[in-house]
């Protein structure tokens, strides 16, 4: 048996998984061409808000609306990450933190801006390398309270004297940076984040269908059994551990050219259980449920914030709260599986089948 | 492990010496014979009970068999467990155990639930650290996290079976089948499975354990015995030369039993040293050429089944202490 026997062996009962009907009836013929043509509509509909998103939007709010949705985002792909190997981190805003360090230092050493990113992404490694230090042992809820507090350790050792206050909590000043003219304005700018995000989902997607994506899966499964079979658990932590650190950083360091200035007291480790919760509501482990989590608790509120005059920050987290509520009570399996059961329905196949 | 199999000469009239001949080789032949009848297998079975060595080509391709001369090699001592302790808290759940594995044989390890029997297993693949003791892995001291001593050529099986259910059935036999191209190793009991790809190699080794389905089936989705089996022949497919299997036999129905019996021969005669604990203590004397028995985490008998089946520490720790005989722990011995 050749590979492409296999995967013809492993399509068909993907096919039979989903409740299709076997090839020659109309019926699945009809269901091909429907889903077909979903696809294509979808991908284009997509594509074409994505490009006009910031534009399109400014009767709701200006696009820093969006380019918050966007951060978001990445913060929870970052949480999701370390999702696959069962882990829960609440250490992403921490992380994100020292991404807004290595921006200020790569301004103040007078590095271009097209070395900042990949300095920052590269910069991610020490700092995951000591959270492993901490954590790699560690699984379930110690893995999650260790993760917090190094959060807690870096905010209070660091972030604090580093970034300052603005003022608040008694403190000082915080530390400015200058986005690159290219990326001036919001609109601009959410098209940089955009082909960041783009790439981080690209990245990400690719090792969850690989067969890395399959030991991730089998270390969350069983872990004995992983090892036993000669594969060590620690390395492929290790690697979810830096790579959740590295795309964490990356979207601290998008966040302060977002926002110019980043005063540690944005960076309280607290934050991070937000986060959680938005990864959880999302669909924990899912990169489309990532960035759905980022439009509805991110880009949604603060477009609320604009269209009510800051009056909805009086609800604002009451209303994400009771949204989170309503997804965990409708759909355990979040936002992702309320998309992936919507889109089934468009695409005509029963609803009740396997994820496609 | 000796022996030179590589060689293509699957010379006819291949010669079983008795002394190397496990218990229940022959049943094993007629079982995997029966596989053939039932149409599923198109390679000839009944052929093979004849001539297995000429209808087999993994028979004749085991590391173990010597080609050239038509035997097998001199069976080596593959594992050595020397005084091996391990107490957690105030139980001392291993004392001084000995035990020994050798290549072309099923060892049994018995005993009562709680002897320590899958404690020893987990010291040995490396899940637990032992106190005290050394073991011996094919000559050099066996140390290191489980995933070495994987890669070392050491697979197992759990008593519960630990498949990664959300993957199919192919992805789980691929683990394996990395292991194996990691370590090196050669299949001991079919060396050409090693030039196979990954995908060949996974569906060989599932039909050659028994495994009917679709290999792209989600884990999940496979019945009790066919979890075992996948287990099984996931193990198999990391190249092992010594198999750990933990309770492989309960939850399967007298055909699989069978089946398992047939197939754990075979593998034995190709020239795998197979650790087995079961609680069937027909298919135990049965299939095993050496058992061990433990209680309380000491070894209390050693020898053949013949042996260990006299031995009056053994009869009590099953039966009871007292002479009462009230019984402690489970005796299955359900097959005649």
């Amino acid at each position: 048996m050749s590979i492409t026997d296999v995967s013809t062996q492993v399509e068909r009962t993907l096919q039979k998984a989903a409740g299709a009907a076997t090839a020659t009836s109309p019926l699945t013929a009809v269901r091909t061409v429907r889903a077909r043509t979903a696809r294509l509509v979808g991908v284009l509909t997509l594509v074409a808000l994505l490009a006009t998103l910031p534009f399109a939007m400014h009767w709701a709010g200006p696009a820093f609306a969006v380019d918050y949705g966007l951060i978001v985002a990445m913060c929870v792909l970052a949480i999701s990450v370390l999702g696959w190997i069962g882990e829960i981190s609440l250490a992403p805003v921490a992380q994100m933190g020292f991404g807004v360090v290595a921006v200020n230092v790569c301004q103040v050493h007078d590095i271009p801006f097209g070395f900042t990113l990949p300095i920052v992404a590269l910069a991610s490694l020490p700092i995951s390398l000591l959270l492993a230090a901490f954590t790699l042992r560690l699984k379930g809820v110690s893995f999650a309270i260790a993760t917090l507090a190094f959060a807690y350790m870096a905010h209070k050792t660091f972030f604090l004297e580093y970034l300052g206050t603005y003022g608040a909590f008694g403190g000082s000043g915080t530390r400015q940076v200058v986005r690159p003219s290219f990326v001036r304005t919001d609109e601009s700018f959410y098209y940089l984040e955009l082909a960041v995000l783009l790439a981080m989902v690209l990245l990400c997607y690719s090792i969850h269908r690989s067969r890395i994506g399959a030991r991730f899966t089998a270390l969350r499964e069983s872990e004995m059994a992983f090892a036993t079979l000669g594969h060590p658990p620690a390395a492929y932590r290790f690697f979810a551990i830096c790579l959740s650190g590295a795309i964490a950083t990356v979207a601290g360091a998008l966040f302060v050219y977002l926002q110019l200035q980043v005063p540690s007291n944005l960076l309280l480790p607290g934050q991070a259980v937000l986060f959680f919760g938005y990864a959880v509501a999302g669909g924990l482990g899912s990169i489309g449920g990532a960035i759905a989590a980022g439009a509805v608790f991110g880009a949604i509120p603060k477009y609320l914030e604009t269209l009510t005059k800051s009056g909805f920050l009086t609800y604002d987290l009451f209303v994400i709260g009771l949204v989170v509520f309503i997804v965990m009570m409708k759909a355990p399996g979040g936002l992702a599986e309320i998309g992936r059961k919507v889109w089934r329905r468009i695409e005509g196949a029963p609803t009740g089948g396997s994820a496609a | 492990m000796s022996g030179n199999g590589s060689a293509g000469g699957r010379s006819g009239g291949a010669v079983l010496p008795n002394r190397l001949t496990p218990i229940g080789l022959r049943r094993g032949l007629e079982v995997m014979a029966a596989w053939g009848r039932d149409g599923t297998d198109p390679s000839g079975f009944e052929q093979f009970r004849l001539e297995p060595f000429r209808t087999w080509p993994g028979a004749a391709e085991a590391v173990w068999y010597r080609p050239e001369d038509g035997r097998f090699a001199e069976p080596t001592e593959v594992l050595v467990v020397e005084g091996l302790s391990l107490r957690f808290g105030g139980v001392q759940a291993l004392v001084g155990v000995d035990l020994r594995a050798r290549t072309g044989e099923v060892t049994g390890v018995i005993g009562p639930n709680g002897a320590g029997k899958s404690t020893l297993f987990n010291c040995l693949s490396g899940l637990l650290t032992p106190d005290a003791g050394r073991v011996t892995f094919h000559g050099t001291s066996l140390t290191g996290a489980p995933a070495l001593r994987a890669r070392r050529g050491l697979g197992r099986t759990f008593q519960t079976p630990r498949l990664f259910k959300s993957l199919s059935v192919l992805d789980n036999l691929l683990f394996g089948c990395e292991t194996a191209d990691w370590s090196g190793h050669r299949y001991v009991f079919d060396t050409r499975l090693g030039r196979l790809t990954h995908a060949e190699r996974a569906e060989e080794i599932a039909r050659l354990v028994g495994f009917r389905g679709d290999l792209a089936t989600p884990a999940a989705a496979l019945p009790f015995g066919d979890l075992r089996t996948v287990e099984l022949a996931r193990a198999l497919c990391g190249a092992p030369s010594l198999l750990m299997l933990d309770e492989p036999a309960s939850g399967l129905d007298t055909e699989q039993a069978d089946r398992f019996v047939g197939l754990m021969s075979s593998l034995a005669a190709m020239g795998l040293a197979i650790l087995l604990i079961e609680h069937d203590m027909a298919l135990v004397m049965e299939l095993c050429r050496r058992i061990t028995v433990l209680d309380f985490g000491q070894v209390i008998a050693t020898g053949t089944p013949d042996e260990v089946q006299r031995d009056d520490a053994v009869i009590r720790a099953y039966l009871g202490r007292g002479t009462g005989g009230h019984p402690r722990g489970e005796r299955s011995g359900a097959r005649a």
